[in-house]
């Protein structure tokens, strides 16, 4: 009977860790990995939001687990046709990743550390080592095929976020804080675009937890301290880790005002051929766009020939011509319909280079306001983000709440986890870096 | 008295000095206080086995599994406390000092170390 762990076990002077691998290979009893046989180490990277560009939150990552196998006699190389995983080590394949201490002789439950899907595998059948490189469940999200969604109005953010993952069929968890809405919702670019850009538009990060399911995080929100780590029992090293270019000196946030425009030619198609006695369909780009409504199709320059079937998204129409002539004719269609055009309001600082931001799902004044705000103190914070080498947990999550108090550093900060990056060969360890918690609390 | 001493099932001679070390290998580091602390990795053994002088036929039964063969590690048996105990060892290098040829060529100083896989 094993008993769950508490922050206390990782906290000892002295700890015993394992970690398992469980590999999810197709057709066969899942693999369990440790130590005790092939496992040499493992490094995972959890990020809150893409730490590239300098907006601090929104922008989507989906986090990374590496994994280095002992291979003897080419067990894990894929092109090793002995192996008796061969034919099955193969992008997507499904691995958890676990932590615990070592039974002795209290057997702790496994603390998961997320869950990936295989994207590169690389091992030389000669070669002693395999590398897998593994990805969340977002990874194969931003693959996806762009959504198709229609417009809709006065929807809420997190009724929006719910409707896109579920249109991607994923149950996702999203913040019940995020009931401000959306004046007009629609998505006109590919996934990972669309979410980092709602992500900022909804003041949220977007990630996968440690059980592999997607999380949506409001940011603006007090949290429960989730635990303080000191000089006596986590820190390694702190360092101030100033992320943004410093020359900032102010922020600037545009909200954009979104309105249903009157009638207008959306798209213009000049001498559309279409073959004698036939009917061709076609899918085009609109010129304007989003489209909220198709009103009307006008032709010219051909007889008889009709557009039928007219089916449009916010950013193209699929329709069909039908010639029933017997001689090819070229005609000219035009698409007429409302589309959304926006209304620009920026709240800005007096300042030399101001830290932007622009973005479409940025609907609401109080959103840009608070936003403007956190970005104002961000630049103007002199430790807006904190870096710190640890022994690590793997029971932290990203956007925990967690307070440093050191001595040697001088430091008493109170941050939210937005990266975590761990190694494990056999001892454990993590860098973290915490975003100040006040920049985001005193907003409210 | 018989050797207690076996490689992958073979005996072999009782040595003239037989040495158990025994370590804890860790991650040991100081935190930001100084304090110490580590992650213990594993428990390894290391065994040394040295041999006064011993007889090319003696030495050739521990050389044929430990040299001759290509496989990297054994499984080393021995009593320790009246309790026997097994572990999966390689090995280091392997001096030997030749003494006499003749017949019966004996060797001296022969020493190696069978280390914890």
């Amino acid at each position: 009977m094993s008993i769950p762990t508490t922050d206390a076990e990782y906290n000892k002077a002295s700890r015993y860790l394992q970690q398992k691998v469980i590999i999810y290979f197709p057709g066969i009893t899942p693999v369990v990995v440790t130590r005790d046989d092939y496992l040499i180490s493992t490094g995972t990277l959890e990020e809150a939001h893409a730490t590239s560009g300098s907006i601090p939150f929104g922008k989507v990552s989906s986090n990374e687990l590496n994994i280095k196998l002992s291979s003897p006699n080419g067990l894990f190389a894929p092109s090793n046709k002995l192996s008796p995983y061969y034919s099955k080590m193969i992008r997507g394949v499904k691995i958890e990743l676990y932590t615990r201490p070592v039974p002795d002789p209290i057997e702790y439950d496994w603390d998961p550390m997320g869950v990936y899907y295989v994207t590169t595998w690389s091992a030389q059948v000669t070669g002693i080592t395999a590398d897998i490189t593994a990805n969340d469940k977002l990874y194969d999200v931003f693959k996806l095929s762009q959504i198709v969604y229609p417009i809709k109005r006065e929807i809420s953010y997190h009724d929006f976020y719910s409707e896109v993952f579920a249109a991607l069929g994923i149950t996702a968890e999203i913040d019940v804080l995020l009931t401000n809405k959306l004046r007009y919702a629609y998505i006109m670019q590919d996934n990972k675009a669309f979410l980092s850009e709602l992500g900022v538009g909804a003041l949220s990060d977007c990630y996968c937890k440690h059980n592999g399911n997607i999380v949506v995080n409001y940011l603006y929100k007090q949290r429960v301290l989730r635990a303080t780590i000191t000089d006596g029992d986590q820190i390694i090293d702190a360092t101030i880790n100033q992320t943004i270019d410093m020359s900032y000196d102010g922020s600037e946030v545009t909200c954009n005002l979104p309105q249903e425009s009157a009638e207008q030619n959306v798209l213009s198609v000049k001498n559309f051929s279409v073959s004698a006695s036939a009917t061709e369909t076609t899918t085009m780009l609109l010129s304007s766009t989003p489209l909220i409504r198709m009103s009307k199709v006008a032709t010219t320059g051909a007889p008889q020939v009709h557009v039928i079937n007219v089916n449009a998204t916010p950013s193209e129409v699929t329709f069909e011509v039908q010639n029933p002539n017997a001689s090819p004719y070229g005609i000219n269609i035009d698409f007429f319909g409302t589309i959304i055009n926006t209304y620009k309001v920026t709240y800005k600082d007096e300042g030399v280079k101001l830290l932007s931001i622009d973005n479409k799902y940025m609907q609401s004044f109080l959103y840009a306001s608070m936003a403007k705000d956190y970005l104002h103190k961000y630049v103007s914070s002199e430790l807006p983000v904190l870096s710190l080498n640890v022994r690590g947990n793997p029971k932290w999550e990203l956007g925990d709440k967690l307070r440093i108090v050191s001595e040697r550093y001088h430091l008493d900060f109170t941050g939210i986890l937005i990266s975590n990056k761990s190694t494990y060969d056999g001892s454990f360890s993590s860098a973290l870096k915490l975003i100040d918690a006040t920049l985001l609390e005193g907003v409210i | 008295m018989q050797s207690q001493h076996k490689l992958d099932g073979n005996i072999f001679k009782r040595p003239s000095t037989f040495l158990i070390e025994r370590y804890k290998v860790t991650n040991l580091q100081r935190l930001a206080n100084a304090d110490m602390v580590g992650d213990l990795l594993a428990k390894k053994r290391k065994f040394s086995y040295k041999y006064d002088s011993i007889q090319a036929s003696e030495l050739n039964k521990i050389l044929d599994i430990i040299w001759e063969s290509n496989s990297l590690f054994y499984t080393l048996t021995y009593i320790e406390s009246n309790v026997e105990k097994t572990a999966i060892v390689y090995t280091g290098a392997i001096p030997s000092e030749l003494y006499r040829t003749g017949s019966n060529w004996v060797w001296k100083g022969v020493s190696f170390d069978l280390i914890e896989k």
